[in-house]
């Protein structure tokens, strides 16, 4: 109930780069994003991520995807899986209810921002053929702190 | 006599979370958790500020502070500063009942109070004696509404409150079809529902994926040239067929569960210096493995069935064992008292003998006669009857 309230909640003002693509209800987001510095691996190109919100938000993190839709592709990182899943410990291991859709979604900019390496993470195949969908079941292994 | 106002308080309960507030408060005086004014505010040893249900949910999931991610126990949350508590109690909230059209707002900790007491769209106990109904509380005393009174038309009893609703569906009322506009007895309604030619409804393959819908005297046109009603004789089959074989292959799923007991999945790494070599090595080692355990599991069980098996046996043949025993033993027993009276008899006779001598021998002969004749004729009988011999001598 008070995450719906909270969700309800997302600031008027967004930081640049950051869009809603839609909001239909409190369980399912969808955002846009868009590195604005030069890289040239991600330059004028936006990104759709998906927002998955259980009934224990925010004290559970939200699960959170790359999708891939007609003008939308999944971005090359090393810690993005082609199937859109992401290794990020502030997405599981470390999240705090402190944070937020914005907060994530300008954590995952800047870790596209920094980037410079145009690979894929190593055993992508193989995961990705294991057809996890839901990151919510994998226990990943944060061991890369460069990136 | 009806109850005061006052005293019919409302049971409606006020929380707080869902509240909505007059003019948006400070930034400073969110919850970080849960982005809303605090309540029950309480702080950490760190100096972070939650509402006391928020850090403890928080908790439970990470001994951490949410903020800094520092160390954080239950223990170490202490109530807020009281300055903190009042100033978001102080905040001016609008009613929950706004939405009846309660226009009241007042401070936060006025509302529980003003629900409870004041607030006209509360949902209040009935007035009435004995009623367990329950009305908003500026209808509270007027007559009640949820006796039942007498419809006019069908003779029916109704609740006061569903009245208009019963007038929509009592069977002496007609109501109008909405599509050809001609007017049916309730009842009846529905079975011209079926049949009237005005109704708008869905192609009869729409369960197949066909998005057409029209007007029942429209549809036959659409029938005759739908690919989806064409299909519908295979797709049907093909339903049939998939939903045998999800039952079979749920059965067999079972079965092979019961077989071969669910092992987790290898664990992807992200990030790591692993190749994809290695990775996709271990996928046929953990195959090969698991056909290993299946072969390994089999024989298990078939060796289990032959213990079963020579256990059986075993057992068979422990039984007529005792069985041979206790029939040769009873004969043992049998032949054992027969040798037991024999012996008897012949002590009888020998104790017979040895008074009968012993008479004579006391009448005619001295102490050292009587040895030599009793040692002679012990002699053959056996030791024990000299030794008898011997001792009554002795005596």
């Amino acid at each position: 109930m008070f995450a719906q309230k909270r969700l309800g909640k997302i600031h008027k003002s967004l930081p640049p780069g950051i869009s809603i693509a839609s909001a239909s209800d409190f369980s399912n987001w969808k955002m846009d994003i868009q590195v604005l510095d030069t890289n040239p691996l991600y330059a004028n190109k936006i990104y759709r991520l998906n927002f998955k919100f259980s009934g224990s938000y925010p004290i559970e993190a939200p699960e959170v995807t790359f999708i891939k839709e007609d003008d939308r592709e999944i971005p090359m990182h090393p810690h993005i899986y082609s199937n859109g899943v992401i290794c990020l410990d502030l997405l599981g291991t470390n999240w705090s209810p402190v944070q937020n859709v914005e907060s994530v979604c300008m954590s995952i900019q800047s870790m596209l921002t920094s980037n410079t390496k145009n690979e894929r993470p190593p055993g992508d195949d193989t995961f990705v053929r294991s057809g996890y969908r839901s990151p919510r079941n994998i226990n990943f292994v944060y061991d890369d702190n460069n990136v | 006599m009806a109850p005061s106002r006052s005293s019919r308080n409302s049971l409606q309960s006020v929380d707080l979370r869902a509240l909505d507030y007059l003019t948006s408060p400070s930034a400073n005086l969110l919850c970080p958790i849960c982005h809303a004014p605090l309540i029950t505010p309480v702080q950490t040893r760190c100096l972070h500020t939650f509402c006391s249900a928020c850090i403890s949910l928080s908790l439970e999931r990470s001994l951490t502070c949410p903020v800094d991610r520092k160390p954080l126990n239950h223990d170490d949350v202490t109530p807020a500063p009281i300055m903190i508590a009042n100033l978001v109690n102080d905040l001016m909230v609008l009613c929950p009942n706004r939405e009846k059209g309660c226009t009241t707002s007042c401070a936060r900790w006025l509302v529980e109070s003003h629900v409870r007491e004041d607030c006209e769209y509360a949902t209040v106990k009935c007035a009435k004696e004995g009623c367990d109904g329950l009305v908003e509380r500026r209808e509270a005393d007027r007559e009640c509404v949820h006796e039942e009174v007498e419809c006019a038309f069908c003779e029916g009893p109704v609740r006061k409150l569903d009245i208009e609703l019963h007038y929509g569906e009592c069977p002496k009322l007609s109501s109008d079809c909405r599509h050809c506009s001609k007017s049916f007895l309730n009842p009846e309604l529905a079975a011209h529902k079926l049949i009237c030619p005005d109704e708008v409804i869905d192609c009869a393959a729409s369960h197949f994926g066909c998005s057409h819908s029209s007007r029942r005297s429209e549809l036959d046109e659409h029938l005759t040239h739908c690919h989806f009603v064409a299909l519908t004789p295979i797709l049907q089959l093909h339903t049939e067929r998939i939903e045998t074989l999800e039952l079979e292959n749920k059965a067999i799923r079972q079965k092979l569960d019961l077989l071969v007991p669910p092992r987790p999945l290898p664990t992807p790494l992200s990030g790591t210096s692993n190749s994809n070599d290695s990775s996709s090595l271990g996928r046929d080692m953990t195959s090969e493995m698991q056909d290993y355990t299946y072969h390994l599991y089999s024989e298990y069980e078939q060796l289990r069935s032959d213990v079963e098996r020579l256990n059986a046996q075993v057992r068979e043949l422990d039984v007529k064992q005792d069985m041979v025993r206790f029939s040769e033993g009873l004969r043992y027993n049998e032949e054992m008292a027969g040798v037991r009276a024999a012996i008897n008899g012949l002590r009888m006779q020998l104790h017979w003998l040895v008074a009968n001598r012993r008479e004579g021998v006391t009448a005619g002969a001295g102490a050292g006669a009587a040895r030599s004749v009793a040692g002679s004729s012990a002699g053959g009988d056996g030791r024990r009857m000299s030794d008898s011999a011997r001792q009554v001598v002795k005596l």
